[in-house]
């Protein structure tokens, strides 16, 4: 009898050191993540004041920055979905934490190096780093170049680790990839709901195609990756242009795909939390959604080169067919499901469930924009504009964050047992949601207009946009420091449960 | 014949056939091969290495997925990195005016695909697979641009 208890005391202490463990991992991911998207924040206001004519900067300098903030906000969010994965999928199976810190540091390096390029070289060919912009006609000094390239490849590697880390969890938890896809469940569920296996949870999806796209696009950034670092290096080595553009975009478009689908998993755990007594399980609809996901995010990247007549033409369809068949599966069965859920369902609106939910409407909004620029017809008008921005900037600031933030609040309040009060919910959702809209409304109008993007000085209207779309920048800002004090808040109260097992 | 018997015969003939055409540049001395079909050789020698180990590990394979081994993930990972670095187009004229270290080069090629595909299989079970497969994209990849124009 002792002996059994002392064996359930030992188990319970290694469960809850390895949560422990686990969460301070999520910590260190989120953390860092956001850390990188406040002050990208601030950046890109500087940026759309300059625009507004509000203050100037000197063109290098608005290219350098606006370098900077695409690469670094596209890593600050990759982050945080990546520590948020990272912790729901512990709860499942082991994963070694060593490795997890090893790629968050990968990717910190590569952060710095980016940095450093940037506001120390003056590096200034978008985040993109499209060939030949990197090496021809420069106003900065070619070791920027090295060191933003090298920056990429740390990046690449730490996203590399993960994704490897990723897949071996699920493969190893699910036996291989026809439990990690839920195949029986689809195929024979007969034969699955009698084999006594449960399905993996939804949250699982979101890690398997997260690991596996990713694998692909890290696999297309280290090709082009080391084949520019070359090029800097022998400036004379021939590189088709076209091949180039293709695996930059496999790279970067599925990355930032990739930064929406993985804070997903927030909504699939959190979300039913508030409602009662409902849940989100998985069905043969929700598998076989997660499968079209799988695959369209890999190719829907083409939508980025319907102005390249050199491109085979078969692709621009295959782009276009793709990037309308993507919106089905979050469509249908997370936004629509989420919408359900949570119908009728006594839901408990506090901060966490309200940036959650809030969140789904902000990536169905941004979703729709991204629809029109990825149709043809209307890429015509759109391609390049500030539509382009609008759209990314919807789902990223007021999708991928809110379910970020809607999961960090989520474990607030879990952990304090408090809620925020209805004025302090008032005032954060009036200024994230409300300054929100109105920033990208200024982006949305603009791009209407035809305004181009990645212009220092834009042509009328988009000054005058600018400057008014500025102010909702800032009324922004104010709702996310208030969030910052309300997390504060609830972080310093004390945990509501304290298990001792001593 | 036992699977694990066949699984060994794979390996050792993958390794047989991969280091003959590593070594098949020293038979036939300098050549001129363009960049394109000299990248796919590459990739040829890379999948050589990759089956072998790939096959080696599947013959070692205990019933009982073991835990994370992290300590095998990073080469597992800068095995690729190495394989690409090792085709650079701009050694290329140099490789083949140089047929020892062309052949030595060959050999590191495979010994890149074997390192992705082991030290994956030794971290987690069925990753050397995606480290393999990871590596030969790359190798493949690279015949259409890198180094190539049209």
């Amino acid at each position: 009898m002792s002996d059994t208890i002392e064996t359930l005391v030992k188990s319970v202490h290694r469960d809850l050191q390895s949560n422990r463990t686990a969460k301070r991992v999520m910590w260190l991911y989120i953390g860092s993540g956001l850390t990188l998207v406040g002050v990208m924040i601030l950046v890109g206001l500087g940026m759309r004041m300059a625009q507004g004519g509000m203050h100037t900067f000197q063109p290098g300098l608005f290219y350098s920055l606006m370098t900077l903030h695409g690469g670094a906000m596209m890593v600050g969010m990759a982050l945080c979905g990546m520590g948020l994965l990272w912790y729901l999928f512990t709860l499942e199976g082991p994963l070694n934490p060593i490795t997890a810190v090893v790629a968050c540091a990968l990717i910190l390096i590569g952060a710095v190096l980016v940095a450093i390029s940037a506001l120390v070289g003056g590096f200034g060919a978008a985040w993109t780093f499209l060939y030949p912009l990197p090496f021809v006609g420069t106003y900065w000094p070619s070791w920027a170049t090295g060191a933003f390239l090298a920056g990429i490849a740390f990046v690449v590697l730490g996203w590399t680790v993960w994704c490897l880390q990723m897949l071996g969890g699920v493969l190893t938890r699910y036996g291989g990839l026809r439990g990690a896809f839920a195949w029986d469940l689809v195929w024979s569920p007969s034969k699955c709901a009698s084999s006594g296996r449960t399905p993996p949870p939804p949250q699982a999806f979101a890690v398997l195609v997260a690991a596996v796209d990713g694998l692909l696009a890290g696999s297309a950034g280290m090709l082009v990756g080391v084949a520019l670092f070359v090029r800097w290096l022998d400036p004379t080595l021939p590189l088709d242009p076209l091949w180039v553009k293709n695996l930059t975009y496999i790279f970067g478009h599925t990355l930032a795909n990739l930064t929406i689908y993985m804070p997903l998993a927030a909504v699939y755990v959190a979300l039913p939390r508030y409602t009662h007594h409902r849940y989100w399980h998985t069905s043969a609809v929700l598998a076989v959604a997660w499968w079209a996901t799988l695959v369209f995010v890999a190719i829907a990247y083409f939508h980025h080169l319907y102005m390249d007549f050199a491109q085979p033409r078969a692709v621009q369809y295959i782009g276009q067919a793709a990037s309308y068949l993507a919106a089905f599966p979050p469509a249908v069965v997370t936004i629509f499901g989420g919408a359900l859920l949570v119908y009728r369902s006594g839901f408990r609106w506090t901060l966490g469930s309200m940036f959650l939910y809030v969140g789904m409407i902000g990536w169905t909004v941004g979703g729709i924009g991204a629809l029109l620029d990825a149709t043809v017809a209307f890429n015509i008008y759109f391609h390049n504009t500030l539509w382009v921005v609008a759209h990314f900037h919807t789902y990223l600031l007021e999708g991928a964050m809110l379910f970020v933030l809607g999961w960090v609040f989520h474990c607030l309040e879990e952990r304090s047992g408090a809620t925020s009060s209805r004025a302090v919910r008032t005032l954060i959702g009036v200024g994230v949601f409300g300054g929100g809209a109105w920033l990208l409304l200024g982006w949305y109008l603009a791009g209407a207009q035809g305004v181009p993007r990645r212009y220092a000085l834009q042509p009328a209207p988009g000054m005058e946009i600018s400057w008014w779309a500025s102010l909702g920048g800032i009324v922004l800002i104010v709702g996310l420091v208030l969030c910052g004090i309300e997390a504060i808040r609830l972080a310093r109260r004390p945990a509501r449960q304290e298990i001792s097992v001593a | 014949m036992t699977r694990q018997g066949i699984l060994r015969v794979v390996a050792a003939v993958s390794g047989a056939l991969a280091a003959a055409l590593a070594a098949r540049s020293l038979a036939e001395g300098v050549e001129a091969i363009d960049v394109r079909s000299h990248h796919l050789t590459h990739a040829g020698l890379i999948l050589g290495g990759a089956v072998a180990a790939l096959a080696l590990a599947a013959a070692n394979r205990s019933p009982v997925p073991p835990p994370e081994k992290p300590q095998w993930l990073l080469p597992a990972i800068f095995a690729p990195l190495g394989g690409m670095v090792l085709m650079v187009p701009t050694f290329y004229p140099y490789m083949n005016a140089h047929p020892v270290i062309h052949v030595l080069s060959h050999f590191g090629h495979i010994i890149a695909g074997f390192t992705a595909a082991w030290c994956g299989e030794r971290y987690r079970a069925r990753i050397g697979w995606t480290t393999a497969l990871f590596l030969e994209a790359m190798a493949v990849g690279a015949a259409f641009g890198f180094g190539v124009t049209r």
